[in-house]
């Protein structure tokens, strides 16, 4: 018994003709946007050409900078007037990339969360805490909206204010949790010093995503809630969540193949590579509505799996997120580029030449992140006030563009190795 | 006036110690100095030397550095002499940024408005210092 057997228990064949239908139906309708006409008419494809899945290939692929470059409503293929809400994900200042959905495409998303859910074994009286930040990011609402069209019981808390966290669990009885897996392992501490052991919760499960992890930091989590811990796979341009869910034999997501269709490309060259090889994933979304997106370079580097899962459903699953193809950091959950870091200070006049970004975890398991910035010598006029308030406004604007407070380093001209390339500027101190 | 260096320190080890050496190594006097540490990492570190010009020349390459105005004025060495001066300041709203010992019972003073500074002091007949050799 599943949310949905006969999606989710199709034969590979019947994924097949199923993927084929939409997608033959979903260009035709990208085909209607802007972006799209202008991305086919250049290579001189039609929407006709495409008859069967061996002529996905044929399409251009589609990337994040094209999605900024149709900011906001380029690649929509409905009228404005039928878009219900507006995601955006994390971009460089001013160039944001925007989400939108139609009434439809949010009930077909909720429903996707809905099945993943309900793999996991939640249901109708479970007390799902939804412990993600809400608002443009797509993991708060999309569980929020999976979970209360299963039936569960949603505690829309967001991120935060572990004491109160702590609270809810226990006032409420609260048998799942939405949570990144470093807040996972703070929370327990905190409750561990409220005297109270997180096995005695009677947690049923925790999903976790947004953030990469161990399969060993997955095994500790394990122990101290006594509890299964699922990995989730999804990301804002193909809905958010409900891409991929790990079924309960937790090993690794399946990705709904009505929904979305998965290729492995050679970061470098854009070949497909075959199942099995380490690659970037592409997805293609085959059921959406209002702003479809054809092969999609995701940067996430992994691969699909070939052996078949013992569960009895089909839909492929890909391995581990073994990072990414480009230099996107994910801090607390959030995504983060060194980019958006580096358009702030060179907009600030006080700040020199050279920048580093630190990205540590603290023992308590949280985040951090320090930008050591050298200040220019024609700012300092031998004043203490000046240089506070060089570092308040790096710092709140940072802030703003990524909405992590971080840590400010005020360092002398030359106190850092002058940069060659961006890797250099970030370092990663954090042990996954 | 009197010409006082500031000096943006990360706080790292042998910083102050090799500023002074290279002072010293050039027969340059360091005739006062305070630190102002922010406790967050950086401060600043301030000097009044002798031949200024010729310390800002030796530390401008390396540091990043600022030439300020300062007032000095000559203390008497007994009780309440210290307040006879900040009282004519505050007397005068004239505000004070911050205060350090110099040589020879001299003591520098950072405030918001120098030329009012000076002429107030003068006209209490408190002796100023003209200039960093004076010191």
């Amino acid at each position: 018994m599943a949310w949905d057997d006969k999606i989710e228990f199709m034969s590979e064949k019947e994924i097949k003709e199923l993927q084929t239908e939409r997608l033959i139906k979903t260009v035709e309708k990208a085909y209607k946007s802007l972006f799209y006409k202008k991305k086919f008419d250049e290579v001189g494809l039609k929407p006709s050409d495409i008859k069967d899945l061996s002529d996905l290939k044929k399409i251009p692929f589609t990337t994040k900078d094209d999605l900024r470059a149709a900011y906001p409503f380029g690649m929509l293929t409905v009228d404005k007037n039928d878009i219900v809400r507006i995601h955006s994900s994390s971009g460089t200042t001013g160039k944001a990339t925007v989400i939108a959905f139609t009434k439809k495409d949010i009930d077909t998303w909720a429903d996707y969360v809905a099945r993943c859910l309900y793999m996991i074994g939640m249901r109708k009286g479970d007390v799902f805490q939804n412990m993600m930040s809400y608002g443009l990011f797509t993991g708060g609402l999309g569980f929020h909206y999976g979970a209360e069209k299963l039936g569960a019981t949603v505690i829309p808390i967001g991120g935060g204010n572990t004491a109160k966290q702590i609270r809810m669990i226990l006032d409420f009885k609260t048998s799942f949790l939405h949570i990144t897996p470093s807040y996972a392992l703070h929370v327990s501490e905190e409750i561990i010093k409220d005297g109270i052991d997180p096995k005695a919760l009677g947690l049923k499960g925790l999903i976790v995503g947004a953030e990469p992890h161990s399969e060993a930091t997955r095994k500790k989590l394990e122990e101290i809630y006594n509890c299964p811990v699922f990995n989730s796979y999804g990301l804002s341009e193909m809905n958010g969540p409900g891409v991929g869910f790990e079924c309960e034999y937790r090993d690794d997501p399946h990705i709904w193949e009505d929904g979305y269709i998965i290729e492995i490309v050679n970061p470098e060259t854009g070949e497909n590579m075959p199942d099995g090889e380490e690659g970037e994933l592409v997805i293609t979304s085959i059921n959406r509505e209002g702003m479809p997106i054809l092969r999609y370079r995701t940067k996430d580097l992994t691969h699909i799996k070939k052996e078949k899962c013992k569960c009895g459903r089909n839909h492929k699953k890909i391995g581990r997120v073994v990072g990414r193809a480009d230099d996107m950091l994910i801090v607390k959950g959030i995504n983060v580029f060194p980019s958006q870091i580096e358009d702030i200070l060179m907009s600030i006049q006080e700040v020199g030449n050279n920048y580093q970004i630190v990205v540590d975890r603290k023992e308590d398991y949280i985040d951090t992140i320090k930008i050591r910035v050298e200040i220019s010598k024609k700012f300092f006029h031998g004043k203490l006030s000046e240089l506070k308030n060089i570092k308040e406004k790096i710092q709140h604007s940072i802030r703003e563009e990524i909405m992590i407070n971080p840590e400010i380093e005020l360092l002398e001209p030359q106190a850092l190795p002058p940069s060659e390339g961006k890797a250099k500027r970030v370092v990663d101190l954090r042990k996954i | 006036m009197i010409k006082e260096i500031s000096i943006f320190v990360e706080n790292q080890k042998g910083k102050l110690s090799t500023i002074s050496k290279i002072l010293g190594d050039n027969n340059i006097s360091i005739k006062g100095f305070s630190v102002d540490d922010t406790g967050e990492g950086y401060g600043i570190f301030r000097i009044v030397p002798d031949y200024w010009e010729k310390a800002e020349e030796l530390l401008k390459k390396d540091f990043t550095i600022s030439v300020n105005n300062i007032i000095a004025v000559k203390v008497e060495d007994k009780a309440g002499s210290l307040y006879k001066v900040l009282k004519i300041l505050s007397d005068n709203k004239i505000n004070l940024e911050y205060t350090y010992l110099l040589a020879n019972s001299i003591i520098a003073l950072k405030v918001d408005n120098e030329i009012n500074g000076i002429k107030v002091l003068k006209n209490n007949n408190i002796e100023l210092i003209e200039n960093n050799l004076m010191i």
